[in-house]
């Protein structure tokens, strides 16, 4: 635990600027939710889109808080913690390269394999308290609004994003051994992370067939699908699992194997 | 018992340079300077040590612990100061200092720390990032010291030091050879290596061109010749081994390297005012390993 808590350490101003507005979205969210769902001026608004994208964007959602929680915010928490979970994977091992801190870390006597998977098990932690603070926020403000929500619901469409962003944090940090410099880890990982979702956006407002929007993962974690249907998270969390563990893997190996300039 | 030895070590980077086969010894209660150029192998050697670099070739090991497998053990009894700072700067230097000694599991010895940072002058509670290079660099000893390490690795530790504290970090050093440590000392300091060393290694395009102690080194090649003659001289840019050549009218004054005997053959029958045969400082030693014409290598 102590390099996972070093690495949380290292972390700690922008894990907590990014739970700030995470928490603050969800305020907002939720705190506008009341007078957005009285009387049936949100059905009326949904109702307004073709067919298909009504089904899309949960319109057979029955209760109408889930509805407007699940479309306006539930569907973004997934690229916006996924970012802050690549930035962080990315410098697991590119963070000490590019800072030039590799010659102190790796002169201590821990094992490159525990470096690799204890400060992962760091941005998993990070990732953990990001989504507690999302969901606790909705539940604390739409309780204060007196609104019914599917807190459970929440809860489950949450851990499906979760599940999400560990695979695109796994992701991130093999990026990180295949790239040469933090910089380009980073913008690589965005990239791994916006543009699936910018084109799972389309290719869901498209009805697109569903097995194409699982090569962009976003389909792991639909709010809309969950929020009906919420025994797909176990596919979603079987799937994230197995690609997290199979970077995680690599990434040991490539860092035991080879030489790591400071 | 041997402290760090290195046996036909190498490591050879893409561009062809690196260490093409390094053997060193260096023993317990032992301090041992590195010198070279930069580019000469210093850093490779140490990094190849530490298990940072993985070598081609050969075998290394720190006290009995080969440092490729079993290179956790060796990073447990050395301590070492990185060529280049290397800390987290958004975290203050007690932080640092006290993850290595977490790691090492040894968190009591914080209070060693602050013993060290009283001596050396430096405030462990700021962030590292506010610190000067020479504060810095105090912080980095006080990492590489403050568990007490077996075999201490220093790669230019007074680099960026006011005397003072490089006159402290010496005192340091001294303490740790007494209590048996041993010391691996790479500097560019001649003046430091020649102080506080029992024995110099020189390396130079990837080999060690001489070991030896540092009295050896100043007696065993390189002496300073200064010559004045009363009547004909004779042209000693000629002679092999002559370098710093200085010629201020009769008097000749240069520094030769190698054997002695081609000297006195041809002073022989010359009628002479004054002859003085100097040994030279480290740094002319040192510099007669790189400007000689290789007589100089043992």
């Amino acid at each position: 635990m102590i390099v996972t808590r070093h690495y949380l350490r290292l972390q700690r101003l922008s894990l907590t600027i990014w739970a700030f507005v995470l928490a603050f979205l969800a305020a907002v969210t939720a705190g506008s939710a009341g007078a957005i769902t009285q009387g049936n001026a949100f059905q009326e608004l949904i109702g307004t889109l073709p067919i298909a994208l009504q089904r899309v964007v949960g319109a057979h959602i029955a209760n109408p808080v889930d509805a407007y929680i699940a479309i306006k915010f539930l569907s973004i928490v997934p690229p916006l913690c996924g970012t802050a979970g690549v930035l962080a994977a990315a410098g697991i091992v590119q963070r000490d390269r590019n800072k030039r801190t590799m010659d102190f870390l790796l002169s201590l006597p821990v094992a490159r394999r525990r470096v690799v998977r204890d400060r992962f098990t760091a941005v998993i932690i990070g990732l953990v308290l990001l989504y507690a603070a999302v969901w606790l926020t909705l539940v604390l403000v739409l309780g204060v609004s007196g609104l019914k929500g599917s807190y459970g619901r929440y809860a489950i469409i949450l851990l499906a994003g979760f599940a999400l962003n560990v695979a695109h944090a796994g992701l991130a940090l093999t990026l990180s051994f295949r790239l040469p410099t933090y910089d380009r880890t980073v913008r690589y990982s965005l990239g791994l992370v916006l543009i699936p979702f910018g084109l799972e956006v389309a290719l869901k407002s498209a009805g697109a067939v569903p097995g194409l929007r699982y090569l962009l993962l976003y389909r792991l974690a639909d709010p809309v699908e969950l929020m009906m249907d919420p025994r797909g998270i176990w596919q979603s969390v079987l799937i994230g699992a197995a690609i997290t563990f199979l970077a995680i893997r690599w990434s040991q190996e490539k860092f035991v194997g080879g030489d790591m300039e400071a | 018992m041997e402290a760090i030895v290195a046996e036909n070590l190498r490591k050879t980077y893409k561009n062809g340079r690196g260490i093409h086969g390094i053997d060193l010894s260096i023993d317990q209660g032992q301090i041992v300077g590195f010198l070279g150029p930069n580019g000469a192998g210093k850093s490779t050697t140490i990094r190849t040590i530490m298990g940072l670099l993985l070598p081609d070739g050969g075998h290394a090991s720190v006290l009995g612990h080969d440092v490729v497998k079993d290179s956790l053990s060796v990073r447990r009894v050395v301590g070492y100061v990185p060529g280049e700072f290397s800390m987290y700067s958004d975290l203050t230097g007690e932080e640092n200092v006290g993850f290595s000694l977490q790691v090492r599991g040894l968190p009591g010895k914080i209070g060693h720390a602050h013993e060290l940072a009283g001596r050396l002058g430096v405030d462990l509670t700021r962030r590292v990032k506010t610190l000067s290079h020479g504060q810095k660099q105090k912080v980095a000893v006080i990492a590489a010291l403050a568990h007490e390490p077996e075999v201490i690795i220093l790669d230019e530790p007074t680099i960026g030091l006011d005397p003072i504290a490089q006159e402290v970090v010496r005192a340091l050093v001294r303490e740790e050879v007494a209590r048996g440590r041993a010391v691996f000392l790479s500097s560019h300091v001649l003046s430091e290596v020649e102080e506080l060393c029992d024995h110099v290694a020189i390396i130079n395009n990837g080999l060690i061109v001489a070991s030896d102690t540092v009295a050896g080194l100043k007696k065993r090649r390189v002496k300073r010749i200064s010559v004045e003659f009363s009547g004909p001289s004779v042209d000693f840019s000629s002679l092999k081994g002559v370098t710093d050549l200085h010629i201020d009218g009769t008097r000749f004054r240069f520094t030769l390297t190698g054997s002695i005997d081609p000297l006195i053959s041809i002073l022989s029958g010359k009628t002479l005012v004054d002859l003085t045969v100097q040994d030279p400082s480290l740094e002319e030693v040192f510099m007669a390993f790189y400007t000689g014409d290789g007589d100089a290598k043992p």
